[in-house]
C-alpha cells in the first residue's frame, strides 16, 4: 500500500481550494462558511430597528445622523461545515484485473486519494470531517478538525482494508444518515456496482438536508472488457460464478447493461440535485481533483 | 486390421498430453469480475447456447481426440484384413547400386545395412500377398511377393549382391510410381545421397546411412579414341574425382601393367597416346583397364574398362588417271593399304580382291557386280555451284566433317541411272533435289558416290576432305566397324540364339539378353565387352536401357488414408465453426 496518498507539494496546492456547497453552513462552531444565522463577522448582512438591549457598538450612527432613527447593523455569521466522506470498501473496489483483486488496485487507490484530498481541503477551511469507511470492520470516525487531524485520517486511509465479501453500501448509508448533522456536505465514492443498488442510501442522506456529491470510480476494463471465449466468471463479492462463452454479442450486451446502470445513477443524481462525477480508475489523481471536480463545481 | 506404417501409432502418446493441455486450459479460464449481475444480464439472452456451453468443453475434448485418432489413422494407413475391396500394392525396394558398396566407420557396407533393414521389414509384414519385394539398380527387378512363406524371399535377399550400377533412383522410382495403382506405396531402402527426389505422396524413403562420398575417389572419365589422322594411334584420357591429394592408378593393357600414374587432385586429368603398333597384334582386341590403388569407400568406381579392337588395314585399289589430292589423302592414312592402277588396266574381276575400289572420275559402267566402290563421278558437262541444303551429320561418314562455306560444283544426279542397275541409293549430302554425296547398296555391295567436281571445288584443300575419304572407305570396308567398346554397368546386351555371355569364365546367361551388372570384361561368342561404373554423362559410355519394371497387377484394395485425412479436416473445420468462429466475430 502506498505510504503517502498525497504528496506534500500537492497538499499545498489543495489549500487554495474550498468545498462548494449550495446549503449554508450549519455548524456549531465558528468557521469559514457562510451561515443562515447573523453573527459577528465583518460581512454586512442587514439593518433592523434598535431594540433595548442591543449592543450600542452595532448602532449605525451615520444613518442616525441622516434620519434621526436608530438602526442596528446586522453582520453575517460564519460557521463551519460538516463534510461527511463515505468510501465504498467492498470487494469490487479492489478489482484490478480478471486475474485477481488487490487493495493496491487503481480503483481503490484513486478513491482513497480523492477522499484524502477532500478531507484536507475541508480541514484547511476549519470544517469538520466525518470519515465513513464503508466496510465491515470500518467504523465512523469522530469529527476531525484542523489540519493536524489530517495525519490521523491519512493513517486511517493507509490502513484501510477491503471487504472480502459483498457489502451493503445502501444499508450503511441509511444507517449513517440519522447520525449526521443537518445540511452536511456528503461525498460518496464508490463504483456503485452493488447488486443491492444505491437509491435508498443516497435518498436517506438527502433526507437530512445533506448536499450529496456522488463520485463513481470505474476501471476501463470494466467498461470495455478484454475477455473472449470460454470463461468461468467469478464475482469477487458474492463468490458466485457462471460458465459462459463470451462472444462479441455478449460483450455488446454487457456494455449496454453497464451503460444503462451508469445512466440510471446519473439520472437519479440529477433528479435529486446531487452532484455526479464519473472518473476512470486510470485517470491521474491530480486530474480528477484539479480538473474534473472543479469542472463539476464540487470544488472552488 | 494392419498398418502400412505402424510407427505412426506412437502418436497415441499425444493423448495424455492432449488431456493435460485440456485440463490445464480448463483450470486457467477463470476470470474475476466486479459485477456478475451485469454479465448474467448479458448472457441470459444466449438461451440455447448457454445450455450448450455446459457441454461444449467436453465435446471439444472429444473432437480433439477424434481429430488425433483420424490423423494418426491417416498417417499409419490402415489395411483391412479380409474383404473384397483391396487393391493396394506396397512395393519394398532395396537399393543395390554401386554406391551402396560403401562401408561405414564400423566396416559394414550400406548394402548390408539396407539388407538387414529390408529383412526386418519383410519379417514384420503380414503375409497378405500385397507387398512386393524388389531390388533397384539400373532398373527395378522384382524379387518376389510376400505371400505364404517368407523363407524363399529371405533366401533371395541373403544372396543378393550389390551391383556396379551407378546413377540415381529417380527414373526407377518414377517408373514404379507410374505403374503402380493409385492407392499404393513405394518404400525405398537406400542411402542418404541416393534418395529419389520425386515429390509424390506415395513415395517413402528410408536411408540407412551416407556413403560419405567426400572420402571416396572415383574414376569419373576413362576415354579412348583413335586419332582421326592416324587410327592406329590411341588417345587415352582419364579423370579422377575425390578429395584433394595424391592418388595412384595402374594402367593395364592386355592384363599387363603398362604404367603407374600419379595424379595430384584436383587435377585436369591424365592423358597419353599409345601406338597400337607397339602392342602385340596376335589377339583380335586390346583390353585396357585403369584401376585406382586406394579408391576409398565405393569399390566399383575404382576401375574402368575398355576394349579396343585391333584395326585391320583396309585394302584400297585406287583406279585413277592421276589425282594428287586423293593420293595424298590416302598415303597419309596408316590404316590403309593402297594399290594404284590406271583405268585401262582395271578389270571387274579385280574388285573382289580389295575391300574398296576407288574409281576416280570414271564412268558408271566400271562399277562391277562384285566389290565395294567409292565412285567419284566424272565431269560430263559444266557443273554449277551448289548450296548444301540437307546433310545427315549423324552418319559415320560425315562425323566431324565440316562442309560449311565449301565451294562445291554439283554434277548431274545419276541416282535414277543407278537404280536401273539395281542400286538402292540414299542421299547423304544434297542440294535441293540433287544428291552430292549418296550411299547405295546392291546385295552385299556398297557404294559411295561423290557427285561433285573435285577440280572445281575447294573441298580437297580442306581438312574435311581426307576425313571424308577415310570414313567413306571405313564404311565401305566394314559398315559395322568394331568401335571401342565401353558399356555402363546395368546395360542389357542382346544375344543371338545359342550365344552366351560370361564374366571371368562364368556363364551369366543363356537367354536372349544378358544384364551386365558388374564392371569388368565380358566375353560373348563373337566379341568382348567392357563394362564400367561411370556416370551417365560420360560420352564414351553407352547408357544402359531401362526395361519395364514388372509390377504385379491389381489384386486388392485397402482403406484409403485420404478418407481419414478428409474427415479429420472436415471435423476440424466444423469444430472451428462451432467453437471459435464466434470469438472472432
Amino acid at each position: 500500500m502506498a505510504e503517502d496518498l498525497i504528496s506534500s507539494s500537492f497538499l499545498h496546492r489543495l489549500e487554495r481550494l474550498v468545498l462548494r456547497n449550495r446549503n449554508l453552513a450549519s455548524g456549531y462552531e465558528h468557521g469559514g462558511k457562510k451561515s443562515r444565522h447573523t453573527g459577528a463577522s465583518l460581512e454586512f448582512a442587514d439593518y433592523r430597528n434598535y431594540t433595548p438591549g442591543d449592543d450600542l457598538r452595532d448602532v449605525d450612527w451615520n444613518v442616525f445622523a441622516r434620519t434621526d432613527r436608530i438602526y442596528v447593523k446586522l453582520h453575517e455569521a460564519e460557521q463551519n461545515l460538516h463534510a461527511a466522506l463515505f468510501l465504498d470498501c467492498s470487494a469490487s473496489m479492489a478489482w484490478s484485473s480478471y486475474a485477481h483483486a488487490t487493495a493496491d488496485g487503481p480503483k481503490f487507490q484513486l478513491a482513497r486519494q480523492v477522499i484524502a484530498a477532500i478531507a484536507y481541503i475541508a480541514l484547511s477551511q476549519q470544517d469538520a470531517v466525518w470519515f465513513h469507511p464503508a466496510n465491515r470492520a470500518g467504523t465512523t470516525s469522530a469529527p476531525l478538525r484542523g489540519k493536524a487531524a489530517f495525519h490521523k485520517l491519512r493513517k486511517a486511509l493507509n490502513s484501510l482494508t477491503i471487504a472480502e465479501q459483498a457489502d451493503d453500501l445502501a444499508g450503511r448509508l441509511v444507517r449513517a444518515a440519522p447520525r449526521m448533522p443537518r445540511r452536511s456536505l456528503v461525498f460518496v465514492i464508490s463504483d456503485f456496482l452493488d447488486v443491492n443498488g444505491y437509491n435508498e442510501g443516497l435518498a436517506a442522506l438527502q433526507a437530512g438536508d445533506a448536499e450529496v456529491q456522488v463520485i463513481q470510480v470505474l476501471h476501463p476494463q470494466e467498461k470495455e472488457p478484454l475477455l473472449r471465449g470460454d470463461h468461468r466468471l467469478n464475482e469477487m463479492e458474492s463468490n458466485r460464478s457462471i460458465e459462459t462463452a463470451i462472444s462479441t454479442g455478449t460483450l455488446q450486451r454487457y456494455q449496454a447493461a453497464l451503460a444503462e446502470h451508469c445512466q440510471s445513477l446519473r439520472y437519479f443524481c440529477k433528479r435529486r440535485q446531487m452532484g455526479y462525477l464519473e472518473v476512470s480508475a486510470t485517470d491521474s489523481f491530480e486530474s480528477v481533483v484539479l480538473r474534473q471536480m472543479l469542472q463539476r463545481r464540487m470544488l472552488a | 486390421m494392419s498398418f502400412v506404417f505402424p510407427w505412426a501409432l506412437w502418436g497415441l502418446l499425444l493423448v495424455p498430453v492432449l488431456l493435460l493441455a485440456f485440463f490445464f486450459k480448463l483450470q486457467s479460464s477463470r476470470a474475476v469480475v466486479s459485477a456478475l449481475h451485469l454479465w448474467e444480464k448479458s448472457t441470459a439472452k444466449d438461451g440455447l447456447l448457454a445450455r450448450f456451453h455446459k457441454l461444449r468443453r467436453w465435446l471439444s475434448l472429444l473432437v480433439a481426440l477424434l481429430l488425433l485418432a483420424l490423423f494418426l489413422a491417416a498417417a499409419a494407413r490402415p489395411l483391412l484384413s479380409g474383404g473384397e475391396a483391396r487393391d493396394e500394392v506396397h512395393l519394398l525396394v532395396i537399393d543395390r547400386r554401386s554406391e551402396m558398396s560403401a562401408v561405414d566407420a564400423e566396416g559394414v557396407s550400406l548394402f548390408n545395412k539396407a539388407r538387414e533393414r529390408t529383412i526386418e521389414i519383410v519379417r514384420n509384414t503380414p503375409d497378405d500377398g500385397r507387398t512386393i519385394l524388389a531390388a533397384a539398380d539400373a532398373r527395378l527387378r522384382i524379387l518376389g511377393r510376400l505371400g505364404a512363406s517368407h523363407k524363399e524371399l529371405l533366401g533371395i535377399l541373403e544372396s543378393l549382391e550389390v551391383t556396379g550400377v551407378a546413377g540415381d533412383l529417380n527414373a526407377t522410382a518414377g517408373q514404379a510410381l507410374q505403374l503402380l495403382p493409385e492407392n499404393s506405396s513405394v518404400l525405398f531402402i537406400t542411402s542418404e545421397s541416393g534418395k529419389p527426389r520425386i515429390a509424390d505422396e506415395r513415395l517413402f524413403v528410408e536411408a540407412v546411412g551416407d556413403p560419405n562420398a567426400s572420402s571416396n575417389h572415383a574414376i569419373q572419365d576413362f576415354g579412348i579414341k583413335r586419332r582421326l589422322s592416324d587410327p592406329s594411334t590411341l588417345e587415352i584420357f582419364a579423370r579422377v574425382t575425390g578429395p584433394d591429394g595424391e592418388v595412384e592408378m595402374d594402367f593395364f593393357v592386355n592384363d599387363s601393367l603398362l604404367e603407374v600414374i600419379t595424379l595430384n587432385l584436383p587435377s585436369r586429368g591424365w592423358s597419353r597416346e599409345l601406338a597400337l603398333a607397339d602392342l602385340p597384334e596376335t589377339i583380335p582386341e586390346h583390353r585396357f583397364m585403369l584401376r585406382l590403388r586406394d579408391g576409398g569407400a565405393i569399390r566399383f568406381d575404382d576401375s574402368a574398362y575398355a576394349v579396343v579392337p585391333v584395326l585391320e588395314p583396309i585394302r584400297v585399289l585406287l583406279v585413277s588417271g592421276g589425282n594428287r589430292y586423293l593420293e595424298a589423302a590416302l598415303a597419309a592414312d596408316q590404316s590403309l593399304q593402297v594399290d594404284l592402277l590406271q583405268p585401262d588396266q582395271f578389270s571387274s574381276s579385280m574388285a573382289g580382291s580389295f575391300d574398296v575400289v576407288l574409281l576416280d572420275r570414271l564412268p558408271a559402267g566400271m562399277l562391277a557386280d562384285a566389290g565395294n566402290f567409292l565412285w567419284i563421278q566424272p565431269l560430263e558437262e559444266e557443273a554449277e555451284l551448289a548450296i548444301i541444303t540437307a546433310t545427315n551429320p549423324s552418319h559415320s561418314i560425315l562425323s566431324q566433317v565440316v562442309l560449311d562455306r565449301a565451294r562445291i560444283p554439283a554434277l548431274r544426279d545419276v541416282t535414277s541411272q543407278l537404280q536401273e542397275t539395281g542400286w538402292e541409293s540414299t542421299a547423304l549430302v544434297s542440294s535441293q533435289e540433287t544428291a552430292l554425296v549418296s550411299l547405295a547398296t546392291r546385295g552385299d555391295q556398297r557404294l559411295v558416290r561423290f557427285g561433285l567436281d573435285l577440280e572445281g571445288s575447294d573441298l580437297p584443300a580442306r581438312v574435311a576432305f581426307p576425313l571424308l575419304i577415310r570414313q567413306s572407305l571405313q564404311w565401305l570396308a566394314s559398315p559395322e566397324t568394331a568401335e571401342i567398346s565401353s558399356l555402363r554397368a546395368g546395360s542389357i546386351h542382346s544375344l543371338e540364339p545359342g550365344e552366351t555371355v560370361s564374366l571371368d569364365g562364368a556363364v551369366l546367361s543363356k537367354e536372349r539378353y544378358a544384364e551386365l551388372l558388374q564392371p569388368g570384361f565380358y566375353s560373348t561368342d563373337t566379341q568382348s565387352l567392357a563394362v564400367s561404373t561411370l556416370p551417365e554423362m560420360h560420352p564414351a559410355v553407352a547408357s544402359g536401357e531401362i526395361g519395364p519394371a514388372k509390377i504385379y497387377p491389381r489384386t486388392s484394395t485397402g482403406m484409403d488414408w485420404r478418407w481419414f485425412a478428409g474427415v479429420a479436416l472436415l471435423l476440424l473445420a466444423l469444430e472451428w465453426w462451432a467453437y471459435h468462429r464466434r470469438q472472432l466475430e
